[in-house]
């Protein structure tokens, strides 16, 4: 019997039903594409850009408690309910990816053409420095899907770097390339906890 | 030699504890589906551990569905950590 590994299961069973990818992925996505909108609205109608953006907002928020909501209701209704601890990741580990991100992040904007406004290169530095954040937890936790995503995010830093939309068209860029794969991953992943799953005739 | 502690040692017991270290609460459908007990087996066991006050049990309902909630109480844990201690210590 492991009881470190029996101690890791309640997390390990919130993140096996999908729904927390599925609530953080939608949550950016739609504020990546509202990001994106806003600044088109606003060069003709400042107010109703304004209108759009809290809209959006509340919109995201509210699939986020959607999301919640079907875990309480749908998910673990059908499997059981387990609020899991908040863990402390390990303090050399954060200072480790923090210090990588922080000089990732000052080499881009020293590498940036002076010509131009640095602030576009904030969000492939961002892209660069999760995509260093998620290959070290990978290669911690030997988990060949978060290597893949790490080397997504890696030339997803590239393609930003490269295509240049602005400062913050490339920060919304950032979000929707982040979030939608993490939202689908979610989908997929909560898709198949609830086929795994049947609802059961008597909950307790 | 440390005692070891026979409300956890019992393995079923050391499972949920176990289970319900990692976690602020959970339900007993969770600890059930996890544990792999029969519901008799695993309510009696709780209540073990609810007499001895490693655990806590709140009994409530999510609409028309009665729901027990199950939480480790600070003295379980400390129990927990302690087995784990003279457990680590009787093998080495």
């Amino acid at each position: 019997m492991n009881l470190d590994e029996l101690g890791r299961r309640p997390s390990e069973y919130v993140r096996d039903t999908g729904a927390p990818f599925l609530g953080v992925g939608s949550f950016w996505t739609i504020q990546g594409v509202l990001q994106l909108i806003w600044p088109v609205i606003a060069r003709t109608n400042p107010n109703a850009a304004l209108t759009v953006e809290a809209v959006g907002v509340t919109f995201a928020m509210l699939v986020v408690v959607g999301v919640l909501v079907l875990q309480q209701q749908v998910v673990m209704r059908r499997t059981g309910y387990a609020a899991p601890r908040p863990s402390s990741p390990p303090v050399k580990l954060v200072l480790f990816i923090l210090a990588g991100g922080v000089a990732l992040v000052l080499m881009l904007f020293l590498l940036a053409p002076k010509s131009t406004n640095v602030f576009e290169f904030a969000a492939p530095g961002f892209a660069a420095f999760l995509g260093l954040s998620v290959a070290i937890l990978a290669w911690q936790k030997k988990n060949r899907l978060g290597y893949g995503f790490a080397a997504y995010l890696i030339v997803l830093c590239a393609v930003l770097w490269w295509a240049r939309p602005g400062a913050l068209a490339s920060l919304s860029w950032l979000e929707i390339g982040t979030g939608f794969p993490v939202g689908v991953y979610g989908a997929i992943r909560l898709r198949q906890f609830l086929k795994a799953n049947p609802a059961p005739v008597d909950a307790e | 030699m440390n005692e070891v502690d026979r409300i956890i040692h019992e393995p079923a017991r050391l499972t949920i504890v176990a289970l319900l270290s990692g976690a602020r609460e959970a339900d007993f459908l969770f600890l059930q589906r996890e544990t792999k007990l029969t519901k008799g087996n695993l309510s009696s066991h709780l209540m073990k551990l609810e007499e001895a006050k490693y655990i806590e049990i709140e009994k409530t309902f999510r609409g028309k569905i009665p729901l027990t909630l199950v939480r480790l109480t600070g003295k379980g844990r400390d129990a927990f950590q302690g087995y784990r201690k003279t457990m680590n210590g009787l093998l080495r």
